[in-house]
């Protein structure tokens, strides 16, 4: 028993270390699009802030809130879209000569979160999703 | 390594060189492209160096090298496909520099991004100027463009701002409130709407604003790579409070 909740620790280290790696791997390197679903991923940012965990996703030619799918658990949230207009790539041999109306793209949040809780917004194309976080900060009283 | 300034056609003599560069919401990069539809400008020269990464690309069927200089009669534009990285921001400093120098520019315009956390509910950025010059700063005021008072400038624009600082060269930063991470044409609209101000030339940016879920979509890529060069180019400082004594 003694020191295996150590080794089980660094072992727990170890998968978050390489998972972080391949997420990094991945979106430096993967193209923006996926020719086999004809979807496109769109950019994004993640803000943390003590309450809450803010995912901004720039969504071009999505202009109705019906379009958008969201689906999130306390880890990640996956977006889905769909496009108002097909954007064309038929001159553009790497995207296959085709056109895609759809986005999909899934976020690992850097925080649990509630997702019962979270709240989104379509402005300018761009979705806004702020979702509070499992664990809040309390504040402690200074006597 | 110096960068090497390849000319094809004689550059204009007083001109205005209006620089825009991939940066904070590809401000810079969106209006100088939109800048050399707008006026039909020919590309007179490219620069090249052996730290550049290899690429070219090709406009309908013509290849170019991806950072260019199109001119007209009294301006001239550099622009740039690829993000630059922090290892050329001085010498393309000095290149840029040396250009105002040779061809006794009347003015260095550069125009770029200042990340807005509130960006989503701007429907009009503001623009702000800065100038190396006393006289420039009046120009600014006379365009109605206020001046960035406090706050650091990093990145390819700090280098070249130094460099016109260090030889008392005319140069004006116009900043415009940007979204950080997805390229903002809106942004861009409003930053050239200032440079006609300040030139006194007229500037149509309606086709830029029609265009500009094109231009975000198609743009993806410059700007996830832009993104992670800024990382590496002290961009962070942007955000700090300078010494209030200083």
């Amino acid at each position: 028993m003694g020191e295996e909740w150590i080794f089980d620790r660094i072992r727990k280290m170890h998968e978050e270390i390489e998972r972080t790696l391949r997420e990094i791997e991945r979106e430096l390197f993967k193209p923006l699009f996926d020719f086999e679903h004809r979807c496109l991923e769109p950019l994004h940012e993640v803000e943390e802030t003590p309450e809450e965990v803010i995912v901004r996703v720039d969504l071009p030619y999505v202009r109705k809130k019906e379009d958008v799918k969201i689906v999130a658990t306390e880890e990640k949230v996956i977006i889905e879209a769909k496009m108002s207009e097909k954007a064309l790539f038929s001159d553009l041999v790497t995207y296959g000569r085709t056109s895609y109306h759809m986005y999909r793209k899934e976020i690992l949040l850097p925080a649990p979160v509630e997702t019962k809780k979270a709240k989104a917004r379509l402005r300018g194309c761009i979705l806004e999703i702020r979702l509070p976080k499992k664990h809040k900060m309390y504040r402690i009283q200074v006597e | 390594m110096e960068i090497e300034l390849v000319k094809i056609s004689p550059l204009p003599k007083n001109s205005t060189i209006i620089v825009g560069l991939p940066d904070i919401g590809l401000v810079g990069a969106i209006s100088s492209s939109f800048l050399i539809k707008t006026f039909n400008m020919r590309e007179v020269a490219f620069l090249d160096s052996p730290k550049f990464p290899p690429i070219l690309v090709f406009h309908d069927t013509k290849p170019k090298a991806p950072i260019r200089l199109h001119a007209d009669s009294d301006k001239v534009v550099l622009v740039s496909e690829i993000p630059i990285l922090p290892n050329q921001f001085t010498p393309l400093a000095k290149k840029i520099v040396s250009l105002v120098e040779k061809t006794e520019a009347k003015n260095l315009i550069m125009i770029g991004g200042i990340p807005a956390p509130n960006r989503i509910d701007i429907k009009k950025p503001k623009v702000y100027g800065a100038a190396i010059l006393e006289e420039d700063k009046e120009k600014l005021k006379n365009a109605g463009i206020e001046l960035f008072k406090n706050g650091f400038i990093a990145g390819v624009y700090a280098s070249i701002l130094k460099e016109c600082m260090k030889k008392k060269l005319p140069a004006i930063i116009l900043l415009v409130e940007s979204y950080a991470n997805y390229p903002d044409p809106g942004a861009a609209a409003a930053a050239l709407e200032a440079l006609s101000k300040l030139l006194g030339v007229s500037i149509n940016v309606d086709p830029l604003l029609q265009q500009e879920e094109e231009i975000r979509l198609k743009l993806r890529e410059l700007m996830q790579r832009t993104v992670n060069s800024l990382k590496a180019s002290s961009k962070e400082y942007e955000y700090a409070v300078p010494l209030m004594y200083a």
